[in-house]
């Protein structure tokens, strides 16, 4: 959950890279920190003496709406979250210096959907889609539907009007954030790659 | 969508700067209620206090989702697998004109599901509310400076679960604590009510104005929060208990008065079935004298020999109820059905 620059210390020079993992899947009982990406210091700042209560909005307050959403429409949802699995982790150089705010690290590729051919209603495309990884590898993969749906749920942005702005921090460093979180999206299809790379060659491009 | 079809494909990024997102697998009644027109509002409570922070090992604490009548208990589940969040952004890689791209917005190594769980608000609700017990006319309760909210609030329990084992404890608040009423309060209070009804001419069964007898009951010394705290416990199931006015169920008030009366003497004397019954019934309207049957209470009480009775011991109730409910139905007998019931109302 930390930033790619961590991951990247042992990433290898190769451009983009994949790296699987096998880990167990424990199950835990998960505090309210966890549960909420919030802090326990400010949730117990905001609740004195109370147990901790966070509301969970139903909605998120300020839903970005998407730009153009190049994956399939089954794929599409209000706020254009999509989930990706993949068997492993992805690597890649770290971004030092860089004015982009993303690495691209690869394409997604669905080559069976062909909608104009073989009409909207048509699922079989979903069977087949590769990811390409840098210039020589590959994964097959698929997309599926969730059998229960995923909401994905992030710490509502607010800041309380009533704490004090002036001083030396001032600005948003000086106000206190409410403690909320909100379900930003439902989502209720994935892109699963749960095989490991193959290599291909460079050149071989759309399947 | 000339994009997907496009040879090059769905370029794919990974943003440098990574959001927080928690996954939570909905079952299909929270998805149903999320995605409503109006969804109600959910909370996200913790299950017992935690140790101060600062502290090495901090007490667990674990986290409960909240609708507005049931609960869930969260789990977390690591993933063997990463499960990235992304978003479509319009990208443009070395010096190319900009394409949409979808962009990994965040990863995820762990999903947090949800278990329906059904807690025991009754029994946290005792322990958090101090006892309201009259004995001659003198007052002995400890305040507790606590809210019916700020209760709620320590209870990792939906507040439709606490709402109904507060109006079970028959709980009130008074001068900005909380209480409850013990057995022989309660039972006192309602032989002033039953006595008021019977002097205003008042049909508990028909609608009465709450207010009216409740006043009557605060003349005789009692707090007047505890009067229509009764009637809401008693009221019928479609009674609206927010409004002015109230009419009783006749069958929970008979048992609950059955109940009270056997709980009062809890603890004391050898108590004569016979003398029981006569109470009761004088306890009750005189329409409802005939409904004072044993079987009324089955599973409240005992019969420690052919001619007494006490009520059943409540913490041997609770440590039963706590035993047995995860095994099947067939070694818990009447008290599971007792405690089925009682959640049921």
């Amino acid at each position: 959950m930390h930033g790619p620059a961590k991951r990247v210390a042992s990433a290898p020079p190769t451009p983009s890279h994949f790296q699987a993992s096998n880990a167990p899947t424990p199950t835990i009982l998960p505090e309210l920190s966890i549960v909420t990406g919030l802090s326990l210091d400010s949730i117990r700042h905001q609740n004195c003496f109370a147990m901790p209560t966070i509301p969970l909005h139903p909605r998120p307050l300020n839903a970005s709406s998407p730009t153009e959403n190049p994956l399939p429409p089954l794929l599409h949802t209000p706020t254009g979250l999509a989930l990706l699995e993949l068997q492993g982790t992805i690597h890649f150089p770290p971004p030092t210096a860089s004015p982009l705010p993303s690495t691209q690290v690869g394409k997604l590729v669905f080559p069976l959907y062909n909608p104009a051919l073989n009409g909207p209603d048509d699922t079989k495309w979903m069977k087949r889609v590769y990811f390409y990884v840098g210039q020589n590898q590959r994964m097959t993969g698929e997309v599926k539907k969730l059998g229960k749906p995923f909401a994905v749920i992030r710490k509502r942005e607010t800041y309380g009007e009533d704490v004090d702005v002036g001083g030396v921090e001032g600005g948003r460093e000086g106000k206190r954030a409410k403690e909320e979180v909100e379900v930003v999206e439902i989502v209720r299809w994935k892109i699963v790659f749960s095989s490991r790379p193959e290599p291909v060659g460079g050149s071989e491009e759309g399947g | 969508m000339a994009t997907q079809q496009d040879e090059r494909g769905v370029p794919l990024s990974v943003a440098h700067e990574l959001q927080q997102f928690r996954l939570v697998e909905l079952p299909p009644e929270i998805a149903e209620l999320l995605e409503a027109p109006n969804p109600p509002a959910l909370s996200i409570k913790s299950q017992a206090p935690s140790a101060p922070s600062g502290t090495p090992n901090p007490k667990a604490a674990y986290a409960v989702l909240c609708t507005q009548d049931k609960t869930f208990q969260l789990r977390q589940v690591q993933t063997s697998n990463s499960l990235f969040v992304t978003q479509p952004a319009l990208e443009s890689h070395a010096s190319e004109p900009s394409v949409p791209t979808t962009r990994v917005i965040a990863s995820c190594t762990a999903t947090l599901e949800l278990h329906p769980a059904d807690g025991a608000a009754a029994s946290s609700l005792e322990e958090l509310l101090p006892i309201y017990h009259v004995v001659g006319g003198e007052v002995d309760a400890t305040e507790n400076h606590k809210s019916k909210a700020s209760i709620f609030a320590d209870i990792a329990l939906s507040d439709g679960q606490c709402e109904q084992a507060w109006n079970e404890l028959v709980a009130f608040e008074l001068a900005g604590s909380s209480y409850r009423p013990s057995a022989s309060t309660l039972s006192h209070v309602w032989s002033s009510l039953n006595a008021a009804a019977l002097a205003e001419g008042v049909r508990l069964e028909s609608q009465f104005q709450t207010d009216h007898l409740a006043q009557l009951v605060e003349e005789e010394g009692y707090p007047a929060t505890l009067a229509p705290a009764i009637f809401r416990r008693l009221a019928k199931d479609d009674q609206d208990t927010t409004g002015p006015w109230s009419s009783l169920d006749r069958t929970k008030a008979v048992s609950f008065v059955g109940k009270t009366l056997l709980e009062a003497k809890h603890g004391g004397a050898d108590y004569l079935t016979a003398d029981f019954l006569d109470a009761w019934k004088d306890s009750l309207p005189e329409a409802w004298r005939t409904d004072a049957e044993l079987k009324t209470i089955a599973g409240a009480y005992d019969l420690p020999s052919s001619s007494t009775i006490r009520a059943k011991s409540k913490t041997a109730a609770a440590t039963n109820a706590e035993i047995t409910t995860p095994k099947p139905v067939s070694s818990t007998g009447k008290w599971h059905e007792r405690f089925g019931k009682n959640r049921k109302k």
